[in-house]
């Protein structure tokens, strides 16, 4: 389960640094983090500040028309607020680009006004008779 | 010649489809072939050993239909295999025995099939065996030798069966269900579909699995199907080592037993398991632990060795028809006039179809005081579509000059070509599994899963529908539920709905 | 279309690319790569989530990246590229010439060369080799080609999925099923741990409240035409199902990620020798397999967790095949690699000890606090955790294998 959080105050999650993957619990102050127990390297106290408010980036496919390929894999420029994914989804699920499409083309600027990027990673060519 | 008789086979199995290709010869008949299926043979046919028997099986005083039918059909197939390209092995068939009440048994088989008139046969002793059959088992004291048995490919039977009867002017109905047999004044007037209401004089009914229901339908009825499972394991066509040879135990009375052979395409296969189902599961062709179990066991016993159970790249089950009776149910029913029972086709019904259906035309011929005349330009010959991997080097060279297409391999274990996807779904196949019944595409040992979406993608862009609705056998089995973002599609709806409700409220 | 060249390279996946950069620039001026399918990269452009390239590119990439990045160099070479060309099998003369004989559009040809890299990948385990019984329906598909489907075709397979398989695979296709709002009904493991990085439990189950059952095994696969549900059984230590832990979980997907088999076809039939732990052919410390100036690399020499890995492999397979033809490489008296204790697998299998060396293997069952030990030769390597599920890869220099004075060495993994 995701970081669940306890009495308001207390995060538990599972480092994923290297392969040990400690069990952390970040104590947390006024949103920040004041402790971490479970550790077994400084790395993790990192990890867990981090974590307070998980960033990811997002991957999906966009369809295209007019491709040799139906649809064009994306990812956001830079990791987005873990809880906004789902809407992002969404938003992914209806936007349709037209071939070509070059590989770092930006699909969709400022995403959910985020100051970032959602940008194609492959090329997809005009279609070709077969 | 009288007027056209028009006649509706229920079934485009091995037994309807040679009934078919039998009518398909004479002036006399307008034949209907009617399959519930989106493809023929996708019944009992498809999944079987595949075994033309030599005939010692049946005792004639118990099951004379079986008796005299099986060797009879054996001889046709030897003509009909040649007819029609359908790919056989005639290697033969033994019967081991390993203590002398089964050889006591093999005395009972020879004799038996030398009254059904099976030719050649022969008890041989431990030493003949493994001359001709060096995997047989070391413990097997004597096997009855029958050479006319033969190894066919079921469903390279009935695809060509029914192309060359729709050839001929048969006509063919796919994913066509029959829901009522109209019979008006004691005579046979017509059948309802889930498609259309086709008028016809006569109905027969080769309805495998369903023959019972068909026959209830038209109010003759009499007699139960009971579903056999039988189970099999493929192995891989590098497993070694394979048998030459069709190798049966000695029979007991309920089953032939499992059997060891090599398929016409060079696969080692085991089984089957028999286990009798309840009436109502015509559909469970699940794969069982324990019938596995039984396979591989009972397997092992006839040879000296099995390939290593990794080898296996694929288990599959069938269901048999097995008819209340015990013996096929052959018979114009006076009952309903029009309606002639081809059912209870349980082993050896493959072998003995082509015999069937001869039977079938006599019947006819009384029924409606025929002297059928030939029909003028019938086709005697198929060829079936060129496999490039069973060509040499220099016919792979000019097949791709005519058709670029040999060039472009989709199946890679099995060397399947774009040209021969697109050559089976001209023929007819409109799913994954007719081209893979039809080309051997996805048959290998990856069972698809390199090659699947290819072939789909063919379908898709040959049958010009969307890839998602290409299906692996018919409707209710598209290989996807929409594009990728067709649970969006919903949810985008539903909550925009879910506002308007809101609205309202 | 029949043609010479120095090197051909079969396979135009990350070690096929990789080694036809290499071979270049290492001044190789004749080589064709042959690719079966009609685009180059081989499982990278369907593999659309980040993670690639951290070792070699020392950035993190999406799948599709790692291989147009591969691409752009393969453009600044005169490598000839045949794509939609299968090589069908291998044919070395008596003077050590090869000829390559394969199928394209249109045309047979046949390639005549000095040596070949084998870069074919592998191929994905199907439902039968996994013992999974029950019925035969529509909706069981293999990770890989699930991922095709959706993300080189747009198609969704289903919308109730259950994942056979807790490997890096297995995870990532749980997470890209919830992504596009399926159900993601469950994982399920045979074994008592994830196979996957512990990255990939956090960021694509937990993330998405995708439940993980280990120790369990789906037995059987229910529906008549659709897949309508999956049985599962828990299992004891010995991988036996517990009688009466039975369960039935509805779905209408089963995504497959049950491991991968070499492609070894094309190499069976040129007779190398293949090793049972790999799948793939056995080969010394220049990736050459048993046929002198065939070499390997990539999956088809051993299941790689890292693209990274497979692409090292096509590197050093170039620099091999480029030494073979330019120098020859001499007849070695090759010492054998021994699989020691907790080890499943170690390639390479022979070693010259002239020239440094990187081993790759994998531990036989999980343990903490190893030491990976070539004592023969006084090295060890410390593994603060060691899982079948992740390979390990040491690099050992020429000068401490030349301490090596047995006709053979064993690699153990021992507890510190």
């Amino acid at each position: 389960m995701g970081p669940i959080v306890k009495d308001g105050r207390v995060l538990e999650f599972t480092c994923i640094v290297c392969p040990l993957g400690c069990r952390l619990r970040a104590i947390l102050e006024d949103g920040e983090v004041r402790s971490v127990e479970g550790n077994r390297c400084p790395r993790g106290i990192v990890y867990a500040q981090n974590e307070v408010e998980p960033k990811r980036i997002l991957i999906s496919v966009v369809k295209v028309s007019g491709g040799n390929l139906p649809v064009v894999s994306v990812k956001t420029s830079e990791p987005m607020p873990k809880e906004m994914i789902p809407e992002a989804m969404r938003i992914l699920s209806k936007v349709t680009v037209q071939a070509p499409v070059k590989i770092g083309q930006i699909i969709i600027k400022d995403f959910l006004g985020l100051k970032i990027n959602v940008t194609a990673t492959r090329n997809v060519d005009p279609a070709q008779p077969s | 010649m009288g007027r056209l008789i028009r006649v509706a086979i229920i079934g485009a199995g091995v037994v309807g489809a040679s009934i078919a290709r039998v009518l398909s010869m004479f002036e006399d008949f307008e034949v209907h072939l009617i399959e519930r299926e989106a493809d023929v043979g996708w019944g009992v046919s498809k999944a079987n050993t595949g075994i033309i028997h030599a005939g010692y099986d049946d005792e004639p005083s118990l099951f004379p239909l079986r008796a005299k039918l099986c060797a009879e059909g054996n001889r046709i197939w030897h003509e009909w295999v040649k007819d029609l390209d359908i790919p056989i092995r005639w290697c033969g068939s033994l019967v081991l025995a390993f203590n002398s009440e089964e050889e006591k048994i093999l005395e009972e088989l020879l004799d038996r099939g030398i009254r059904n008139g099976a030719p050649s046969l022969e008890i041989i002793d431990h030493e003949k065996l493994k001359m001709l059959e060096p995997n047989s088992s070391e413990k097997a004291t004597s096997a009855l030798w029958a050479p006319t048995a033969g190894q066919i490919s079921p469903w390279d039977a009935v695809i060509a069966l029914v192309e060359n009867s729709v050839t001929n002017g048969v006509k063919l109905h796919l994913s066509t269900e029959v829901k009522e047999v109209k019979v008006v004044g004691g005579q046979i007037s017509g059948l309802e579909t889930n498609e259309f209401f086709l008028k016809v004089d006569c109905v027969i009914n080769a309805a495998g699995l369903y023959a019972d229901k068909i026959s209830e339908m038209a109010g003759v009825g009499g007699y139960h199907i009971k579903p056999r499972k039988g189970e099999y394991l493929i192995f891989d066509k590098d497993a070694e080592p394979k048998v030459n040879r069709i190798i049966f135990p000695t029979p007991t009375p309920i089953s032939k037993g499992v059997v060891v052979t090599t398929t016409t395409d060079g696969n080692l296969m085991i089984g089957p398991s028999a286990q009798d189902l309840p009436e109502n599961l015509r559909e469970d062709k699940s794969n069982t632990y324990d019938g596995l179990k039984i396979v591989w066991e009972s397997a092992s016993n006839l040879v000296n060795k099995l390939p290593p159970r990794n080898k296996v790249i694929r288990f599959f089950a069938g269901l048999r028809p097995e008819p209340s009776g015990g013996d096929f149910i052959i018979r114009d029913c006076n009952e309903v006039f029009g309606f002639i029972e081809a059912s209870g086709m349980r082993s050896p019904g493959l072998t003995s179809a082509p015999a069937v259906a001869r039977m079938i035309l006599d019947s006819l011929k009384v029924k409606f005081d025929l002297n059928p005349k030939p029909k003028a330009g019938w086709k005697r010959y198929r060829r079936r579509i060129k496999r490039f991997s069973e060509m040499t080097f220099e016919e792979r060279s000019k097949a791709m000059n005519e058709n670029p297409r040999y060039g472009r391999i989709i199946c890679v274990d099995e060397l399947v070509t774009e040209a021969e996807i697109v050559e089976a779904i001209r023929r007819g196949a409109t799913t994954i599994d007719g081209v893979k019944f039809r080309t051997r595409a996805c048959m290998g040992a990856c069972q698809g899963s390199s090659c699947m979406y290819k072939v789909a993608v063919i379908l898709a862009r040959e049958l010009n529908v969307p890839l998602w609705m290409v299906s692996l056998r018919g409707p209710g089995t598209e290989i996807g539920i929409g594009d990728v973002k067709a649970l969006f599609i919903e949810k985008n709806k539903s909550k925009g709905k879910a506002k308007i409700d809101g609205e309202k409220l | 279309m029949e043609k010479n060249y120095d090197l051909a390279i079969i396979g135009g996946g990350p070690a096929g690319l990789a080694s036809s950069i290499k071979a270049w620039k290492l001044g190789v001026k004749s080589i064709v790569l042959l690719e079966e399918s009609n685009l180059l990269g081989g499982v990278l452009p369907q593999c659309i989530h980040p993670g690639f390239g951290l070792h070699y590119f020392r950035e993190d990439l999406t799948g599709p990246e790692f291989a147009a990045k591969l691409l752009d160099r393969l453009k600044d070479t005169g490598v000839n590229v045949l794509v939609g060309s299968y090589a069908e099998h291998l044919e070395v003369k008596s003077s050590g010439e090869k000829e390559i004989f394969g199928y394209k559009y249109g045309e047979a040809f046949k390639i005549k060369c000095k040596a070949v890299i084998y870069a074919a990948g592998c191929r994905e385990r199907s439902r039968f080799e996994v013992n999974i019984l029950g019925d035969r329906p529509v909706g069981v598909y293999t990770a890989g080609e699930a991922q095709t489907l959706m993300d080189m075709y747009g198609i969704l397979p289903g919308s109730e999925i259950v994942v056979v398989g807790s490997g890096d695979v297995g995870l990532i296709m749980a997470r890209r099923f919830a992504l596009e709002g399926a159900d993601v009904k469950a994982v399920v493991e045979i074994m008592p741990y994830p196979g996957g990085l512990t990255r990939n439990i956090v960021q694509c189950l937990e993330d998405f409240h995708i439940p993980l059952y280990l120790s369990c095994m789906v037995t059987e696969i229910n529906g008549s035409r659709r897949v309508e549900g999956v049985k599962i059984v828990r299992v004891d230590e010995k991988f036996n199902p517990i009688h009466g832990s039975e369960n039935s979980l509805k779905c209408d997907t089963v995504i497959l990620a049950v491991g991968l088999k070499p492609r070894v076809e094309l190499r069976d039939k040129a007779g190398a020798l293949i090793d049972e732990a790999t799948g793939g052919p056995i080969v010394n410390d220049w990736l050459e397999t048993t046929i002198p100036g065939v070499f390997a690399a990539g999956n088809v020499l051993v299941i790689n967790d890292l693209v990274d890995y497979a692409a090292e492999q096509g590197e050093r397979a170039a620099e091999s095949a480029a030494k073979f033809m330019h120098d020859g490489l001499a007849a070695f008296k090759f010492k054998r690699v021994i699989l020691g204790r907790n080890v499943r697998l170690v390639v390479p299998h022979l070693i010259s000890c002239v020239q440094d060396v990187t081993f790759y293997g994998r531990v036989g069952k999980p343990e903490e606090n190893v030491q990976v030990r070539f004592d023969e030769i006084g090295q060890a390597f410390k593994l603060p955790i060691a899982r079948p599920s992740e390979m390990f890869r040491f690099k050992i220099s020429a000068d401490d294998l030349l301490k090596l004075h047995d006709e053979k060495m064993v690699v153990n993994v021992v507890k510190v």
